[in-house]
């Protein structure tokens, strides 16, 4: 039981922050981008 | 003025290793992308991404800490819940930094980031778990002794065995160094027998106190007298018998102890107080 609650949690940190952060390059990726395309 | 510190278990440090390595680690992309956006020269990216990093390590930090003290509970049969807790506030602020940073770091709609933040908080809840809220006192379900009052007598005679360990360092005599040793890692297993049967605590109470207070008094008076040159002959010779009736007292009141013989303790208690009172170290 413990494990699964430990599995689902990691999994949960996993997409929740590491999402983001992720998103977070793209986002900052994407804006820098756009200011050296125009 | 209160002589009291702050007690700092050191029989009982924690080795938590590298859990809540993950929440340094995860956030490492938002440290990229403010060097990024500040490459760029976006100064409010920059500073989202480069907050949300900061705050995912404080948090971070104040988790380790919330690991440290849960360890620490854990460890003991006895023990109070930790008065801060760490861990929650650690979880809201990871959940509260990734809805802000999924909001205004990414563009992600309101719900998503509602919804990003209640899943980090539910992923910290599920995977390291919440601080413990409940004091661990079980052993003392059907005694007259409270939690505090078994715990403050413990915590009084951690601070007596560190006050003769710190006095101990002060002593070159490596012999007297070892024999101190042995006494204070006696002592320690004491206090551990009455964490483990709080019951014995009204027994070893007086034992404690006459044979800590002494024992520290001794070793400070003792190592004082090295501080204004060598000790006299004398003195040196009565601080070992001390040592010997210390040492063999102890030993003989510790088995009194674990087999319950409450008037033997008593009477061996009073003649190693009157020994103390008669050598002349003190």
């Amino acid at each position: 039981m413990a494990y699964i609650r430990k599995t689902v949690g990691v999994i949960l940190l996993l997409i929740s922050i590491g999402i983001v952060n992720i998103a977070t390059i793209y986002h900052s990726l994407g804006k820098t981008l756009s200011a050296f395309l125009n | 003025m209160s002589k009291a510190q702050r007690y700092t278990p050191s029989a009982h440090d924690v080795r938590y290793g590298v859990k809540g390595l993950l929440l340094y680690l995860l956030p490492i992309p938002s440290l990229i992308a403010a060097i990024i956006s500040l490459g760029a020269g976006q100064v409010t990216q920059t500073l989202v991404a480069g907050g949300a990093f900061a705050a995912y390590m404080i948090a971070a930090s104040i988790a380790r800490q919330g690991f440290k003290l849960e360890g620490e509970y854990e460890k003991r049969k006895l023990a109070r819940a930790p008065k801060t807790p760490y861990k929650t506030i650690a979880a809201l602020m990871i959940a509260l930094t990734t809805g802000l940073l999924a909001a205004f770091g990414t563009g992600y709609s309101l719900a998503s980031s509602i919804l990003l933040g209640a899943a980090a908080l539910l992923g910290f809840a599920l995977y390291y778990g919440l601080d413990p809220r409940k004091n661990k006192d079980n052993a003392l379900s059907s005694l007259s002794v409270s939690l505090d009052e078994v715990l403050d007598a413990l915590e009084a005679a951690n601070i007596k065995i560190n006050a003769i360990d710190q006095a101990r360092n002060a002593i070159p005599n490596q012999d007297y160094r070892q024999r101190l040793q042995t006494i204070t890692t006696q002592a320690r297993d004491i206090l551990t027998t009455i964490e483990d049967d709080p019951t014995r605590l009204s027994q070893a109470r007086k034992f404690l106190k006459v044979y800590l207070d002494g024992t520290q008094r001794v070793t400070e008076t003792y190592a004082k007298t090295y501080k204004s040159g060598t000790p006299p002959q004398a003195l040196d010779t009565d601080f070992g018998k001390v040592l010997d009736s210390i040492e063999q007292t102890f030993a003989e009141q510790k088995t009194k102890l674990l087999e319950n013989n409450t008037f033997d303790l008593d009477v061996q208690i009073e003649v190693l107080n009157q020994q103390l009172k008669r050598e002349t170290v003190i």
